[in-house]
């Protein structure tokens, strides 16, 4: 289903509710919740340059992005983790990675909308 | 004839001399000589030696080549002719040094100039005669061996000089041998690879030749261009019967064909069988829906059923040929964990008491008291086993009882041996047919009809006892029923048995799930998903949930879990570890728990090693959740059968 709230497309979210409003409710409200703290976490392990953590992070992100159905934040974090799970990191990546923060951004933005 | 008495060790030579001066003259060297001990036989004419030669064996034959009945080289060609093996030197005149060369070239290992020779080189002409006799003696039973044989040949002069072996090798009943010429294939052979080593180039060639009455045999041919004393060119070469190594390789080529071929229609069945699963869980499962709502009635809901019915049936065979091409690749595999024989039966009693009531038949189940509840073994397998055959018993059952009996055999503190009985009163099945009633695609025939299903079933369950070193057999009578027996051995888990409980898990035949599962993932939405996801499926599942591994090995010490879903990537500790532990764990009911990776990333789930680091198999992130259902009832304890 396209939400026609830009590119989140918030099909697999309402799977996983089961046709359960609250239930649907709970993950908006959560993803709501969980996609700064983990934006935040991916922007100073990127800071650091600390690879490991950028991993970590952006394993971490990678779940959460799932239920926003973002196709370009999705594709952006996969990079960002498959080049740190290699333990490689460059400007061009680090700049790959500020791209995905603006992105996440703009997708709490249209998730809050979405919330009412 | 001048003979001397022969003792044993003695060098035995027959001198064929016609003048008695030479032939005492050559006796008084040998005495002189200190060439050992020897006894000589004399023969004046040719004819005399032949004769000689044929009633007993002498070590050298000393021959004259003037003698009254022939003269020349020609002498030596007839003993030779005769007695191929046998060690001449020749005897020659001062003026007929040339016949000394000659008869060399004809087979002679030596020869003496009369009058240029005294006591000591004529011993060691005789010496060295016997030593090259024994010598070449060796080399050709070596060659005889070995297959090989040698062969020169002259260019400039045609002539073309092959050892016995090379004769014998390419013309066994030698029909075609006259005179020692060889084949005419032999010939062309030759002289091509003749005109090989003229270029320079490096003759090692393997050629096949059709040898009469001995059909085509390979040979393996090498040579080289040597050049003689006078500067004329030799061709020297061996060639070797190769035929046994060919036709190994050949056979060996062959034999890898077909395994290869074997393979790929392992690997094709496998996977068009597989891809057929899910459009046919989808019509089943489809089917299911529309029938059990309210909005279809009457002729279409029996349309809808026989869809049902019918897919019911080809997922079966799909689900049989996918089993059969697992044992024929030898991929299937034993899965030892502790279960309940008596919940496990329950199951099935669940399973196929609808089939029993729609044909009202009368099923009865026993287990002995004797038989331990808790064994250790394949489950699954086991079901699979048990299914298969009271399937069969139900299937061809019309009226009467089908019924199931366990019962022990043997026991000691580690295994029990149980003995299972399938009864019904079905059709029977003829003597004739009962021996290959476990073949592949056997299906049974009965008045005229033949029976739904690949004939695979009963092949299958074979090889399931057998690869599991059990045995089934049956006894039956046409018309009055059928017995099928099967023993098969299980591992007793004392430790689980003093005082500690089997999970209670059933599962209906819907595939229903009762019992704990434990999520292991530190991702608060996916637990929150994971958690609504099962429930919604299975309300009565028990789920734990824990935050890492270590608080997931906490929970697996106080709680009795059916199975694990393990995130790999965890702070404090992570899947891996978790998992590594719980392998390790001194209860069997922890260390045999199953375990599910669950990952987001392809080349985790890639990882081939994921078995050898625990898991018992994984589950992809974001969750599908008809994957996550199947996973789990794949492999949590009394898994169902296929259905």
């Amino acid at each position: 289903m396209n939400t026609g709230q830009g590119e989140i497309d918030l099909d697999y979210l309402n799977t996983m509710s089961g046709g359960d409003a609250d239930m649907r409710a709970t993950l908006l409200g959560m993803l709501i919740d969980e996609l700064p703290r983990e934006a935040s976490i991916l922007h100073d392990a990127g800071q650091r340059g600390d690879v490991a953590a950028i991993f970590q992070a952006s394993h971490s992100l990678k779940s959460t992005l799932a239920y926003t159905g973002h196709a370009e934040a999705i594709r952006l974090n996969n990079q960002i983790e498959e080049t740190s799970r290699q333990g490689k990191w460059s400007d061009e990546d680090q700049e790959q990675l500020a791209g995905l923060l603006v992105k996440i951004s703009e997708l709490i933005a249209g998730l809050t909308r979405l919330q009412g | 004839m001048n003979a001397m008495p022969a003792r044993e060790q003695e060098t035995h030579i027959l001198l064929v001399e016609d003048d008695p001066a030479d032939a005492r003259l050559i006796e008084i060297y040998l005495e002189e000589s200190g060439f050992g001990d020897w006894a000589i036989d004399r023969a004046q004419t040719l004819q005399e030696a032949l004769d000689r030669l044929t009633e007993q064996d002498y070590a050298i034959v000393l021959l004259d080549l003037t003698l009254p009945d022939g003269t020349g080289p020609e002498n030596i060609r007839r003993i030779k002719s005769e007695f191929p093996d046998q060690n001449v030197v020749v005897l020659t005149g001062f003026d007929e040094r040339v016949f000394g060369m000659e008869a060399v070239q004809q087979g002679a290992q030596d020869f003496l100039v009369k009058g240029d020779y005294d006591e000591n080189s004529l011993a060691k002409t005789l010496r060295f005669s016997i030593e090259r006799q024994n010598f070449i003696r060796r080399l050709e039973e070596t060659q005889k061996i070995a297959r090989i044989g040698s062969w020169e040949f002259h260019p400039d002069s045609g002539r073309l000089i092959l050892s016995d072996q090379v004769l014998s090798l390419t013309k066994p009943d030698h029909s075609e041998v006259k005179d020692g010429l060889p084949s005419v294939q032999l010939n062309h052979l030759l002289r091509r690879i003749h005109r090989i080593a003229l270029s320079g180039r490096e003759v090692n060639l393997d050629t096949r030749m059709n040898i009469p009455g001995n059909g085509d045999r390979y040979f393996h041919v090498q040579c080289k261009l040597t050049r003689s004393s006078t500067n004329q060119e030799i061709v020297q070469g061996i060639l070797q019967d190769v035929t046994d190594r060919y036709q190994t390789e050949e056979m060996r080529k062959a034999r890898d064909l077909a395994r290869k071929s074997t393979e790929i229609r392992e690997q094709f069945i496998a996977s068009i069988s597989h891809e057929m699963r899910t459009p046919m869980n989808a019509i089943m499962g489809l089917s299911n829906v529309i029938l059990s709502g309210d909005g279809i009635q009457g002729e279409q809901k029996q349309m809808v059923q026989a869809i049902r019915d019918a897919s019911d049936i080809l997922l079966g065979i799909v689900n049989d040929i996918l089993d059969f091409s697992s044992i024929q690749a030898g991929k299937i595999q034993f899965r030892e964990q502790p279960f309940s024989i008596r919940s496990m039966c329950r199951n099935l009693e669940q399973i196929l008491g609808a089939k029993v009531r729609d044909k009202q038949l009368t099923w009865k189940m026993h287990i002995e008291d004797q038989v331990p509840d808790l064994l250790i073994g394949d489950k699954l397998r086991m079901s699979q086993i048990l299914f298969n055959l009271l399937g069969n018993a139900i299937k061809f059952t019309e009226s009467g009882q089908v019924a199931l009996y366990v019962e022990l055999i043997e026991r000691n503190s580690q295994r029990v041996k149980l003995i299972f009985r399938i009864e019904d009163t079905g059709i029977g099945i003829p003597e004739e047919a009962q021996q290959s009633i476990f073949e592949d695609f056997n299906r049974v025939k009965y008045q005229h009809k033949t029976y739904e299903g690949t004939g695979l079933g009963l092949a299958i369950t074979r090889q399931l006892v057998e690869l599991q070193q059990g045995r089934i057999w049956l006894e039956s009578q046409v018309g009055a029923g059928s017995t099928f027996f099967v023993d098969l051995s299980f591992a007793v888990e004392s430790a689980l048995a003093n005082g500690q409980h089997i999970p209670d898990v059933v599962q209906t035949a819907e595939g229903a799930f009762r019992g704990t599962i434990l999520v292991v993932e530190d991702h608060k939405m996916n637990q929150l998903v994971a958690r609504k996801t099962l429930e919604r499926q299975w309300p009565e599942v028990h789920i734990l949930m824990a935050e890492n591994g270590q608080l997931a090995l906490d929970l697996l010490e106080r709680h009795d879990v059916d199975l694990v879903l393990m995130d790999l990537q965890m702070p404090v500790m992570d899947g891996y570890q978790a998992t590594a532990q719980i392998r390790r764990h001194a209860l069997p009911r922890i260390r045999l728990v199953p375990v599910l990776a669950m990952t987001a990333n392809a080349y985790v789930s890639q990882d081939t090693q994921l078995q050898d680091k625990g898991f018992t198999d994984f589950v992809l992130k974001p969750f599908e959740p008809e994957q996550l259902f199947a996973r789990i009832l794949q492999y949590a304890p009394l898994k169902t059968i296929s259905l």
